[in-house]
């Protein structure tokens, strides 16, 4: 409350008379002799409480009165307007003003409100406000989402309603702090002579409060002369997308997760989810909220599929009902191995052969990716050629021949998957690990058992759910010169490791090596149910193949993109919009910025191309529509917000309302004199 | 004469007198005409001047040979019953209210008078006696209109003053009092509640019969008076300053209960009771007082 003749209250103490004259002139009555007072005596005392509380009342009704006379010449002015007209007028506008407009166009001002967006109410509000003003008055306009822009002061309010009028909604989140940071260091630049106050075009959204450091006094720069006043829009339904997940699947597909939301009282579930791709589609019914996905959709074969699913939702806001996906995926021309095992004696139960065919029919009947041909070592009259991508071979003391093929085989990029240690046949040279660069340091037999993985995974593989110290090896073989890195280790009882997987290139191919064998005797490693993936990761690493990933970043964020190719390059970016920009990948790594819309980017640099997925964010909670009803702003009613906006910046003045009090309270003592005394 | 003028004299004694409701032992009562035949066994007992209306069988004659005036013969046999009439004097009966003609003293005074000069029109004795805690004061009982005079003399003389129903005078009084007689007491009976009780249990023990007679203000009932007020008591001197507008209502309940409580303690020990305010109409009040006799 502030007073536009404060010098009054000086008077206040007025209110006192009433109290003080009681006390220092208390009533003299009149003698009057009376036959007997017996009769007096006993009234008096039966209303002696009802008389006291009168003669009180009437002494508060008087200061009372006197206090509001006093106030009501001061002439108070407060904030908002109540008991409608009866409060009084809006007090005149003494000084002119600088108004901070800070224009929301995060992605819940998209929503739809009353026939149009939120946005288009909230510019008509404010170009109302902004042609209330006088014409000493100025105004900056900043908009705002989930970063705040720039303003300048101008006097050309009409100019800034135009803007305003065509400004769109983007597709970021609020951050309310950020602008009125903005506002802040604004109006601090403005003299003190003015009456400053910064009108938010906004809902009020409660997610854009989040940030606020408690209540408004603690944002940086905080003013208290300055009025704040802003909009507020009622909560809406809304379902929403709110991102995905990619699971591996079996044949080197994937299955992609959705992800939804709902607020408002809009269930997200049994809504009909359409995935829509260049080469496929697919429809679904949203599953009941819980933890888990709304929708999985099985992605069908094909280096990097992208596409987008989409929510068939009619609510508020549609803008955030899709959601895009990029798989980074490469196919190899041929998925087929050649197991290239010792003799017929290796395909009998128990013998690592035997293992190697059975989870390659185990791959085939559940449609996976990679087949194998199974044929003696010896039997190898040529390299495999590029019908195959990748050989597995039991190595042992074995004929020179087969060993330059394999070795040419690998140079030419091929894969081999070496299983040393042929139950039965230790020592001996190892003709084709020789041949790869591999030199033998003996045999250890002793109990081993399966460490975790060197680096925590093995090609994107996750063994931490096996038990892998149940796995028990009685050989290994070690190598003196191992032109590898190992990938996985044994480890003895006394804590001591040795390799068990290395890994290396030779020539244009991939080589892995097992230090010890597959078979029943030697090991029970294919007979744990770790066999199968360590078998497919170990595929994939000799392929070539990278782990499926999506590709994708969150609106206003940065993507990190990954290219093949080592050397500097510029790279194309292409955005759903059309507009084409260019960044320079480095080391195989560049980096986009200018993810300001959802959708699918394309980028290129030849010979390389693909695509990755923009999409909102939805954990901030913009998408729930839901606004603060108590944001730390006055309130303007969507009614007459230049008339809200006026008592909220000039106040009303209530002086006639305290005029009316103190009218109300000297009857009240009339009336209450003329009975109590 | 202040309270007994000769016309009000005049008009009390045209009044229809009605018989005596109560026997003092002979067969006869008021002014009936007696079954025995003049010259009987009829005891003379006085006599008194003549009036009109008065039987003139009982002229004398002789007397108005002597005197040129007229005389009643009075016997005995006419069985007078003897009426103590007792004032209260006390200070609150100098009580008068801003629209009253005169204090409750001059309106109890008048009225007593009054019946007096009643009482001896229809043949009964009449005297008074005038208590208060400052001492008594009476006109022994007589049928001689001449003792009126007296009576009002004594009346006028009197200045209300001291405590109202001071027990030990009358108790004395009440001792004094002949068995055959009657006793009519006025008041207003304006005396703390244990005090009031003694003295009706005081005018119980009469053998006689016994009337109360309240006398009252208006304005002790409706407190007309505007403002704030210290009512002083005009027997205790206590003050008790109020504002009468904001306790008219309360006080005219509580005036109301103690006026029934006052009825209902003389009724409960066979006296009757009385209440009038003084600005009724004094031939008004007394003939609902001789209704009651």
């Amino acid at each position: 409350m502030r007073f536009l003749n404060p010098a009054l209250l000086w008077f206040l103490p007025l209110a006192l008379l009433p109290l003080l004259l009681n006390l220092i002139f208390p009533l003299k009555p009149f003698k009057l002799p009376f036959s007997s007072v017996l009769l007096l005596r006993a009234a008096r005392d039966s209303r002696l409480k009802k008389v006291t509380a009168a003669k009180t009342l009437i002494l508060l009704l008087r200061c009372l009165a006197l206090l509001c006379l006093v106030g009501a010449f001061s002439k108070p002015v407060v904030s908002r307007r109540f008991f409608g007209a009866l409060s009084g007028l809006t007090a005149g506008s003494g000084r002119p003003v600088s108004l901070v407009v800070l224009a929301d166009r995060s992605l819940s001002m998209s929503a739809a409100f009353a026939g149009r967006t939120r946005m288009d109410f909230a510019a008509g509000a404010g170009a109302g406000i902004l042609g209330a003003l006088g014409a000493n008055d100025e105004a900056a306009l900043v908009f705002f989402d989930s970063e705040a822009g720039a303003g300048e002061w101008t006097s050309d309010l009409a100019a800034l309603s135009k803007r305003l009028s065509t400004a769109k909604p983007g597709f970021r989140g609020t951050d309310y702090r950020k602008a009125l940071e903005k506002a802040y260091t604004l109006l601090a630049l403005r003299p003190p002579s003015r009456k400053k106050a910064v009108l938010l075009l906004t809902d009020s959204s409660r997610s854009g409060l989040a940030a606020m450091p408690g209540p408004v006094s603690g944002v940086a720069g905080y003013d208290p002369s300055v009025t704040l006043a802003g909009l507020v829009f009622p909560a809406a339904p809304n379902a929403w997308t709110r991102g995905v997940n990619l699971l591996e699947g079996g044949g080197g597909r994937g299955r992609l997760e959705v992800f939804t939301g709902g607020a408002g009282g809009l269930a997200s579930s049994g809504l009909r989810m359409d995935l829509y791709a260049p080469d496929f589609s697919g429809s679904a019914r949203t599953a009941p909220a819980g933890s888990g996905p709304s929708a999985v959709f099985e992605l069908p074969a094909g280096d990097d599929p992208s596409g987008r699913a989409e929510l068939a939702s009619p609510d508020a806001l549609a803008r955030d009902n899709a959601v895009f996906f990029s798989l980074a995926r490469k196919e190899p021309p041929s998925r087929k191995v050649l197991v290239l095992y010792d003799g017929p004696e290796d395909l009998k139960p128990g013998r690592g052969a035997y293992f190697i065919k059975k989870y390659f029919e185990t791959e085939a009947a559940a449609g996976g990716a990679f087949t194998a041909d199974f044929t003696e070592l010896s039997a190898l009259e040529r390299p495999p050629g590029t019908d195959y991508g990748a050989v597995v071979v039991f190595d042992g003391p074995g004929p020179v021949r087969q060993a330059g093929l394999i070795d040419s085989f690998v140079r030419a990029g091929g894969g081999a998957f070496i299983i040393t240690g042929i139950s039965g046949k230790a020592g001996g040279e190892r003709r084709i690990l020789s041949s790869l660069g591999f030199k033998s340091g003996g045999t250890l037999d002793r109990e081993f058992f399966l460490a975790a993985p060197s680096s925590g995974s093995l090609e994107g593989a996750d063994f931490s759910g096996f038990d892998l110290q149940r796995i028990r090896t009685s050989r290994v073989s070690g190598f003196s010169e191992a032109p590898a890195e190992t990938l996985w280790n044994f480890r003895d009882p006394s804590g001591a490791v040795y390799p068990a997987l290395l890994g290396g290139r030779h020539g244009r191919g991939r080589v892995l090596v097992w230090a010890s064998s597959l078979s029943l005797p030697d090991t029970d490693l294919a007979a744990k149910p770790v066999f199968a993936p360590f078998i497919s990761a170990c595929l994939r690493r000799l392929y070539g193949l990278k782990p499926q990933r999506l590709r994708q970043a969150a609106v206003g964020g940065v993507y990190e993109g990954a290219l093949e190719n080592m050397d500097s390059v510029k790279v194309a970016v292409t955005s759903p919009d059309g507009t084409r920009s260019y960044v320079v990948s480095r080391d195989g790594a560049f980096r986009y910025t200018l993810t300001d819309i959802p959708g699918l980017y394309a980028f290129s640099a030849p010979p390389e191309s693909g695509t990755f997925a923009v999409n909102l964010d939805a954990s901030g909670g913009e998408s729930s529509l839901e606004p603060d009803t108590s944001p730390p702003w006055s309130v303007l009613s969507g009614n007459d917000p230049a008339e809200a906006f006026r008592s909220a910046v000039y106040g009303v003045e209530i002086g006639q309302f305290l005029l009316l009090l103190t009218l109300a309270a000297f009857l009240a003592e009339f009336m209450l004199s003329r009975r109590a005394l | 004469m202040k309270y007994l003028t000769p016309e009000a004299a005049a008009r009390i004694r045209a009044l229809k007198a009605r018989s005596s409701p109560f026997k003092s032992g002979g067969t006869l009562e008021g002014r009936h005409a007696s079954a025995f035949k003049k010259g009987s066994s009829q005891e003379f007992s006085q006599y008194r001047q003549y009036t009109a209306g008065s039987d003139t069988r009982f002229l004398d004659w002789k007397v108005y040979a002597r005197r040129d005036r007229f005389f009643i013969k009075e016997f005995s046999l006419q069985n007078a019953v003897s009426f103590n009439i007792m004032l209260d004097s006390s200070a609150s009966m100098a009580f008068r209210g801003p629209a009253a003609d005169g204090s409750k003293w001059d309106h109890a005074a008048r009225l007593a008078l009054y019946l007096a000069c009643f009482l001896m029109a229809r043949g009964d004795y009449a005297g008074l006696t005038v208590f208060s805690g400052s001492g008594t004061s009476s006109v022994r009982p007589s049928g001689d209109p001449r003792v009126l005079t007296e009576m009002d003399a004594l009346l006028e003389s009197v200045r209300p003053a001291g405590d109202s129903l001071p027990l030990e005078p009358f108790k004395n009084i009440v001792s004094g009092l002949k068995r055959n007689s009657a006793a009519v007491v006025f008041s207003d009976f304006m005396a703390p509640p244990e005090r009031l009780a003694d003295f009706a249990r005081l005018l119980a023990s009469f053998r006689g019969k016994a009337w109360a007679f309240q006398s009252l203000d208006r304005a002790e009932l409706e407190l007309p008076w505007e403002g704030y007020a210290a009512f002083q008591d005009m027997e205790t001197g206590e003050e008790i300053p109020l504002s009468p507008s904001a306790l008219r209502a309360a006080h005219g309940r509580e005036f109301s209960l103690w006026m029934k409580r006052v009825e209902k303690l003389f009724s409960v020990s066979g006296i009757g009771a009385f209440a009038a305010f003084t600005d009724a109409p004094p031939f008004v009040t007394l003939e609902k007082i001789i209704r009651i006799f």
